[in-house]
């Protein structure tokens, strides 16, 4: 889980790399890298032990030659010594003071590291003394009873004293040696004291290295020689230093060879320090130095390795980078060559420089984009050749939204069938639902005798029954081994291989469509969808047929019945006449033959019958008029409604006068229009103009304006108005507002108008505030017929 | 002649007639057969006299009156018999339809009494007493 989580986390950090060359490229340089860490975790411990015991060893070494020079300096000094206080020993016996003086000088000459030398009684007393730097002897010989030196050089043939260092001296020690005894009785001590400056210029000799000092320490800890003279002279002790501690404090320091430590010395600078016991005088000799300095060379070290293993690193990551690409190179190229060829381009060749597998890979490659060059051009081939069959089966059904008789169409598509799908002899036949008897729409290319034996019923159990019931289609390179055909007729007129595909006409089969050809193996499921294609293309161009049929059927039903209607109301009206002018007629006669013998009542009744019978002539005429719109219109042709308008006022002329009307009109159009039919619209609306008129006379203003693809014709007027309410209803047939007192009429010259001007495809309609004044707007259309000179 | 299957505008004809003062023989006609028998003169019509002129009416049974007008004016001798016709369709189709088939005029019968009477005496003056005509001796 955590792993699962870690591997998560990495691979949203780093990215991991997709291509083989990153791959192998990281590879080999985290290889060499984890080489180099590896040799470097091993390797530089190793190397800082190594160095650092070198180091440990060069002080050692350091600090052996100091402790050897000093006890060269210490033995020089106590061979003096030793041979004086022989000398000394046997001048004194003798008595001789002159022979003690002289040994006394001699040792004086012998080291310059002499200063004082003299000789004590086994009580103490001085009794000589000769001193470098006081030159007589003549001075008072000193009582030496409580002095260290005196004490300890009794009981110890040699015995260095502790070193006396004041602040304005150098450091001086007391060396002293026994006279040999006689008798058990030691008969003195010779002293010498010893000036230490020496050691100092030993010590500045001595030094290892700029950074790292020599000192020496007594058995105190005390310090009495260094490289830096100051550091004595401040009488600094150095006991509390972890090593010299060690060495001085240790119960045997002989059998100590060497100390080794760290500390921070009195300048405050950390220090690594080595140091040895000095027998004669017991003192400690040390060295020190810096752990900077010690570890610099150590540093410099790992810094040097460090530097050459990422030196390392980076060459090996570009010998990885050279090697990743070399050998992702070639891979790199099939990838390309694999997606150039996803591309389309099966021309394309991948170079196989080389005779190793990725050579071979390309190799491979190669022969496979060949083979699939080869296997696509055939593919190309086949789709063109689809596609040529296709179109034309395209051109061959294309030609079927006419309006031709079905069977010759059909009979057209199954040779374009037969061309089409090579099929030597086609046929679609129908089925009627209930009997189960088939029609056949078409066939083409049967044998005369193979159609006298054609199937004439859907017999139950045999294929046809299949295909009505699943809807596919049964499909035979083989009709004599194909147990689903059960009748196998077709054999006996030489047609080895059959297709039956369902019609399917509105998601229904309604038929089968069936093809056969005289090549066994012709027709296979390899080309079902093929043929079902056809057969789906076949139900469409049926069901488009019948859709077109009944279309046709049903414009022709709506224009019959409507042309009936018409027809009807023009009989109608016309018969009616025939009664009705039997009635005036008679009226008319009795009226004028019997007037005033009757009473009067029979002359008012008679007046009635008259009066009612010519107002339904008037009826009936209108409603003849109206019906005649319909009927009897002229052709339409480009009309000036200008030159209309005027033969309309001329017929109005008499109107016009006696209402004194003024009539005002705007330029007007040419439309396409019934120049009678239009003339009768403008009479209507003029007329009405006058007719509905107030005590005013008429003004009367036709007006026309273009709006886009119409005319709008106005005809406004300041008669009486129409109440808006009224607005639709007055172009209803016979529709009156006013009674015949007030305004005559039959109601029927608006509906004439309605019918006139959506019989030329445009609008009529009234605005009018129902007080003052209406405004009858209609439009048509603007649209003239491209002939050049006819509307101009 | 009266070619009219309505017989009271026949009896206003005659009403129309009475009323010129002329004494007119007036044959009439109840349909298109029986028009075209009589002036064929055919079966009981044998030998019958032709008429001086004919008032044809468009719609009549069994045999319409354009059929008549079609026979009379296709026949040789009874073509030149003025044919008037009288209906009661003022329909410009019928109207140019008649005298594609030569009809000599066409009147719109007249709904009212008065001008029926004038219309019928008008063609009674023009074309029994105005017109000259070939066979035809006043």
């Amino acid at each position: 889980m955590l792993r699962r989580k870690l591997m998560h986390g990495l691979k949203h950090l780093v990215p991991l790399p997709r291509s083989i060359r990153w791959r192998l490229f990281w590879l080999l340089g985290g290889l060499s890298l984890v080489t180099v860490l590896a040799v470097l975790a091993l390797w530089l411990p190793a190397e800082i032990r190594e160095i650092d015991s070198f180091e440990d060893e060069l002080q050692r070494v350091t600090v052996r030659s100091i402790q050897v020079r000093i006890d060269h300096f210490v033995r020089e000094i106590e061979r003096d010594l030793s041979r004086a206080t022989r000398q000394f020993h046997m001048a004194a016996f003798e008595g001789d003071q002159e022979g003690v003086r002289g040994v006394g000088q001699w040792l004086l000459q012998q080291h310059p590291a002499f200063e004082e030398v003299g000789l004590l009684d086994p009580r103490g007393m001085e009794t000589f003394r000769l001193s470098r730097r006081v030159a007589t002897v003549e001075h008072v010989l000193r009582d030496h009873t409580g002095t260290s030196f005196f004490r300890e050089g009794l009981r110890k043939p040699v015995h260095w004293d502790r070193v006396v260092i004041t602040e304005t001296s150098e450091p001086r020690v007391t060396l002293t040696m026994r006279f040999a005894s006689t008798g058990g009785r030691v008969p003195g001590i010779a002293y010498a004291v010893v000036n230490l400056k020496f050691l100092w210029e030993l010590m500045e000799d001595l030094k290892v290295s700029r950074e790292s000092r020599a000192y020496v320490v007594d058995g105190d800890g005390r310090l009495i020689a260094s490289s830096d003279r100051s550091l004595v002279l401040r009488q600094l002790s150095f006991a509390q230093r972890p090593v010299v501690n060690e060495l001085i404090f240790s119960k045997n320091p002989l059998a100590v060879p060497f100390v080794h430590g760290y500390y921070v010395n009195e300048l405050g600078i950390e220090v690594s320090a080595t140091g040895m016991w000095l027998a004669g005088p017991s003192w400690g000799v040390f060295i020190e130095q810096p752990l900077a300095t010690l570890y610099a060379s150590m540093w410099r070290a790992v810094w040097f390795l460090l530097g050459l293993s990422v030196a390392g690193v980076l060459v090996s990551f570009a010998i990885a980078h050279i090697i990743s690409r070399k050998v992702a190179a070639p891979i790199t190229r099939l990838r390309q060559g694999a997606e150039r060829i996803a591309l389309g381009q099966l021309d394309h060749r991948v170079p196989a420089e080389t005779a190793d597998e990725i050579g071979d890979l390309a190799r491979q490659f190669n022969r496979m984009s060949e083979a699939l060059k080869a296997s696509y051009d055939g593919l190309e081939e086949k789709v063109a050749a689809r596609t040529r069959e296709l179109s034309m089966l395209y051109t061959a059904l294309t030609p079927l939204a006419g309006a031709e008789a079905m069977p010759e169409r059909f009979v057209y598509i199954l040779q374009k069938l037969i061309s089409v799908t090579g099929a030597d002899a086609a046929s679609i036949r129908v089925i009627d639902k209930q009997t189960k008897a088939y029609t056949y729409v078409a066939h083409v290319g049967f044998d005369p005798q193979h159609l006298a034996v054609l199937p004439r019923t859907m017999r139950s159990g045999s294929s046809d029954e299949m295909i009505f019931a699943d809807g596919k289609p049964i499909i035979s390179g083989d009709i004599l081994a194909d147990n689903r055909i059960t009748r196998k007729r077709q054999l006996e007129f030489g047609l080895k291989s059959t297709a039956f595909l369902p019609l399917i006409v509105q998601s229904e089969v309604r038929g089968i469509i069936h093809l056969a050809s005289r090549k066994l193996g012709y027709f296979t499921d390899e080309k079902q969808e093929y043929l079902m294609m056809i057969a789906r293309l076949m139900g469409i161009v049926v069901e488009n047929q019948q859709l077109l049929q009944s279309s046709i059927k049903y414009a022709e039903d709506l224009n019959r019945s409507n042309q009936e209607l018409e027809q009807f109301a023009y009989v109608a009206s016309h018969d009616l006449q025939e009664p009705l002018r039997m009635i005036t007629g008679y009226t008319q006669l009795l009226s004028k033959r019997y007037k005033g013998k009757l009473d009067q009542s029979a002359d008012e009744f008679m007046g009635f019958v008259v009066d009612g019978a010519k107002r339904m002539q008037v009826l009936i005429n209108d409603l003849l008029t109206y019906s005649r719109v319909g009927t009897r219109g002229k052709e339409v042709a480009p009309t000036d409604c200008a030159l209309v308008l005027d033969k309309t006022l001329e017929g109005l002329r008499v109107a016009i006068q006696e209402s004194g009307a003024v009539v005002t009109a705007e330029p007007l159009p040419v439309v396409m229009g019934d120049e009678t039919q239009l003339g009768q619209l403008f009479q209507n609306l003029i007329g009405n103009a006058i007719k509905y008129r107030d005590h005013e006379p008429p003004a009367i203003h036709v007006s026309c304006q273009r709006e886009n693809e119409v005319w709008r014709f106005a005809v406004a007027d300041n008669g009486i108005g129409i109440d808006p309410q009224h607005a639709e209803r007055i172009f209803q047939v016979f529709q009156r507002l006013h009674t015949r007192e007030e305004y005559s009429g039959t109601g029927i010259g608006l509906a004439v108008c309605k019918k006139i001007v959506e019989r030329h495809g445009g609008k009529i309609w009234v605005e009018s505030q129902g007080v003052k004044g209406a405004t009858f707007y209609f439009t048509l259309p603007a649209k003239l017929p491209e002939v050049p000179g006819v509307s101009e | 002649m009266i070619v009219e299957d309505n017989p009271g505008d026949i009896r206003l004809m005659k009403e129309a007639f009475s009323e010129s003062g002329e004494d007119y023989e007036i044959i009439e006609a109840p349909d298109g057969a029986a028009a075209i028998e009589y002036l064929f003169q055919r079966a009981k019509y044998k030998g019958v006299d032709g008429p001086d002129l004919i008032f044809l009416d468009l719609n009549l049974p069994k045999r319409s009156g354009r059929e008549v007008l079609e026979e009379i004016k296709k026949d040789s001798k009874l073509k030149f018999i003025p044919v008037v016709i009288f209906s009661s369709s003022s329909a410009p189709q019928d109207v140019s339809r008649a005298y594609e088939l030569h009809a000599n005029c066409y009147v719109t019968k007249p709904t009212d009494l008065d001008e029926l009477f004038y219309a019928l005496r008008c063609i009674e003056a023009f074309w029994l007493k105005a017109v000259k005509l070939p066979g035809r001796d006043l």
